[in-house]
């Protein structure tokens, strides 16, 4: 945690209102971004913001400085995320699927700008099939990759935020990858 | 094809997690491994789209609508005073009524007293009625033709009020309004709803 951001939390502790709007508006956009990529609906993403800042202001009494905040403050975001998740079953694309009253297999593709840059007609295309093909996983595999590349959590961070061993954190990163990976190499063949 | 037993190791040499020695000899390997470097190659791509996947931003206004949950405004002072007086009457007009129907002895000063009462809000309310509705002819006659038409109108708002003499009817209005007005009161806001633009 930068000196900063500790500096601001104390600020918050005493009170201070600028302070937490503050804090608000320099995290909203990482909180945003986690629960959108696992709840996908701007709206559910925004109500679930709302309430991992609304948490964090009541519990920051409790909040331990020798603790990473924004450890802390995605164990929250993303406790709610998948209470949300349970509640109400987001559905998932699947890897392949299938169009509707087809048996053919329709696969989802993203561009490869190595091998053939001239087929790239710009950038911007190429992020929207990424995004497309992460938010393809599995929602189990979303999370965890989104903390660790998007947030820059620490395996031993997401583990804590997410209460789960650190071999399956661990597991289910590298699995993701190797999923993505597949998809890109079958592109190739 | 047999699988290189290195490539389980890739994804944590991309993450700098290999010990000094062990990434050493991975860099080794990959010159010597075709199959690995290829591997390599396209993990750096999936690293590549994971780590540039774009912030998002939330719409407008939210550090607001969260400052209105966690800090929400306190109600104005005379809405405060309202309450109380309004809460006030309400808990002694109950306890009397109570303590009227529940006590032992004659009430005969119960009845007179609320007789006396009703009657004087009736009266005060008629006054009100009757002064509004002429403040609202003369208003309206300032703007000429408007106020003969209103004022042929006056009748039948005498009318409307007629039977508002009646106590009956008039405590019952008057009730009806009360319970109203608990009402609105009731479901005044007393916090800042979250709400979601798009924006």
């Amino acid at each position: 945690m930068s000196g900063d951001d500790a500096e601001l939390i104390r600020r918050c502790r005493t009170g201070d209102q600028r302070a937490f709007r503050e804090l608000v508006r320099r995290f909203e956009r990482p909180v945003f971004s986690v629960l959108m990529r696992v709840v996908r609906r701007p709206e559910d993403a925004e109500d679930l913001a709302q309430e991992t800042f609304v948490r964090v202001y009541r519990a920051l009494d409790r909040y331990d400085p020798e603790r990473p905040f924004t450890a802390w403050l995605f164990t929250i975001a993303s406790r709610l995320a998948i209470d949300h998740l349970r509640r109400k079953r987001v559905p998932t694309i699947s890897l392949s699927q299938s169009e509707p009253g087809s048996s053919e297999e329709r696969t989802i593709e993203i561009p490869d700008p190595g091998l053939q840059p001239d087929e790239v007609t710009s950038h911007r295309e190429e992020q929207s099939r990424a995004n497309e093909l992460i938010d393809s996983l599995p929602e189990h595999y979303r999370i965890v990759v989104v903390l660790r590349h998007q947030q820059d959590l620490s395996y031993e961070e997401i583990a804590e935020a997410l209460q789960l061993p650190l071999g399956t954190v661990k597991a289910r990163i590298h699995r993701a990858r190797a999923l993505l990976k597949a998809r890109i190499e079958e592109r190739q063949s | 094809m047999t699988r290189c037993h290195e490539r389980n190791k890739l994804q944590d040499h991309l993450e700098g997690l290999l010990p000094a020695e062990e990434r050493l000899q991975m860099e080794a390997h990959l010159i010597i491994c075709a199959a690995c470097a290829g591997e390599l190659a396209l993990l750096r791509r999936v690293f590549g789209a994971l780590d540039s996947m774009p912030l998002l931003s939330p719409s407008r206004g939210f550090a607001d609508r969260v400052l209105a949950r966690t800090h929400p405004e306190p109600s104005p002072v005379w809405s405060r005073a309202f309450g109380v007086a309004f809460g006030t009457g309400l808990a002694v007009s109950i306890s009397t009524l109570a303590a009227a129907i529940l006590l032992p002895g004659p009430r005969s000063w119960v009845r007179a007293l609320a007789g006396d009462a009703v009657a004087a809000i009736g009266d005060l309310f008629v006054f009100v009625m009757h002064s509004l509705n002429g403040a609202v002819l003369r208003t309206v006659d300032l703007f000429g033709a408007a106020g003969s038409l209103l004022e042929g109108l006056a009748p039948l708002g005498r009318a409307l009020l007629a039977p508002l003499q009646s106590p009956v009817i008039l405590s019952v209005s008057v009730a009806a309004v009360l319970a109203c007005a608990l009402v609105l009161w009731w479901m005044r806001p007393r916090e800042s709803r979250k709400g979601v633009s798009r924006g």
